[in-house]
């Protein structure tokens, strides 16, 4: 059995989930700005904790598919798979977690910063 | 002037989460057996401190800010402001600082998994992983209580009469 493939499976589901968030915070921050019904949608989902806040229900969105995601990049087969078809280990997954914090930091940055500054 | 003394609380508790992050960047330069324990706490204190902030920077976003600040900022004629010199202050920088800060929250969260899960003090690999992430909630956490000075003082020019 490879090294990679004796990873923790739950660092694995949850350093991946990590990655995959960062990009979809991005992407909902942009859906919301420039789909009115998506920012609807958020309102709705913070409005199930009774606060009709666009803001709130991106938070629960994330958080909630933090942990949905982190378990299902954890369970064996899932991570196995990938681990071995794309030989993860600590250091990769850090790059990997690293290229989409950059990708979903400038994306939001970027977005706002034009929005702002350049019109 | 609760939800002042809430933003107050939330600035302290990102400083916290500031200098928690610093503490546990050090731990884990030397890490060996004897502070495994340290390692594990400075991360449960990072989290608490990163999630109290979000809660109550979040309840004065929600609270404060929307209705009251955000008009002062971009102007609001029902409200009798024009507008504030530092405009950007909400469209750049309060729109960036409320949605990086969800990437703070997972990133400590993954932190205090990895402070659980793993051998740091064996394994260089999930150690160094742990070091980088801490210093991304450190230099983020210290970004993040700029964009707060800068959007504070968005407001304080706003209610400068024209």
């Amino acid at each position: 059995m490879s090294e990679t493939v004796n990873m923790d499976k739950m660092n694995f589901g949850f350093g991946i989930s990590l990655a995959i968030i960062a990009i979809v915070n991005a992407l909902l921050t942009l859906g919301k700005e420039l789909v009115p019904g998506i920012k609807d949608m958020a309102t709705t989902v913070g409005s199930l904790i009774g606060i009709n806040h666009h803001w709130v229900g991106h938070g629960i969105i994330i958080l909630l598919l933090f942990v949905i995601l982190g378990f299902v990049f954890s369970q064996a087969t899932i991570s196995n798979f990938f681990i071995e078809k794309f030989g993860f280990d600590q250091i990769r997954l850090l790059i990997f977690i690293m290229i989409c914090t950059i990708i979903g930091i400038g994306l939001i940055g970027g977005y706002f910063f034009m929005h702002t500054f350049i019109g | 002037m609760a939800n002042e003394i809430i933003m107050l609380i939330h600035a302290t508790m990102g400083s916290g989460a500031i200098l928690a992050s610093t503490w546990l960047l050090i731990e884990l330069f030397h890490a060996k057996d004897s502070n495994i324990q340290r390692i594990k706490i400075a991360s449960i204190i990072t989290n608490v401190f990163v999630w109290l902030s979000y809660i109550l920077g979040g309840w004065y976003y929600v609270y404060e800010y929307s209705t009251v600040d955000k008009y002062i900022i971009k102007g609001s004629t029902e409200l009798g402001f024009t507008g504030s010199l530092w405009e950007f202050a909400h469209g750049f920088f309060t729109e960036s600082k409320e949605h990086f800060f969800f990437l703070g929250i997972v990133i400590a969260l993954y932190v205090l998994l990895l402070a659980y899960r793993t051998s740091f003090v064996t394994d260089k690999k999930s150690r160094q992983t742990m070091m980088v992430l801490v210093a991304i909630l450190l230099v983020g956490g210290l970004v993040l209580e700029g964009f707060g000075a800068i959007m504070a003082m968005g407001v304080r020019l706003g209610m400068v009469p024209g």
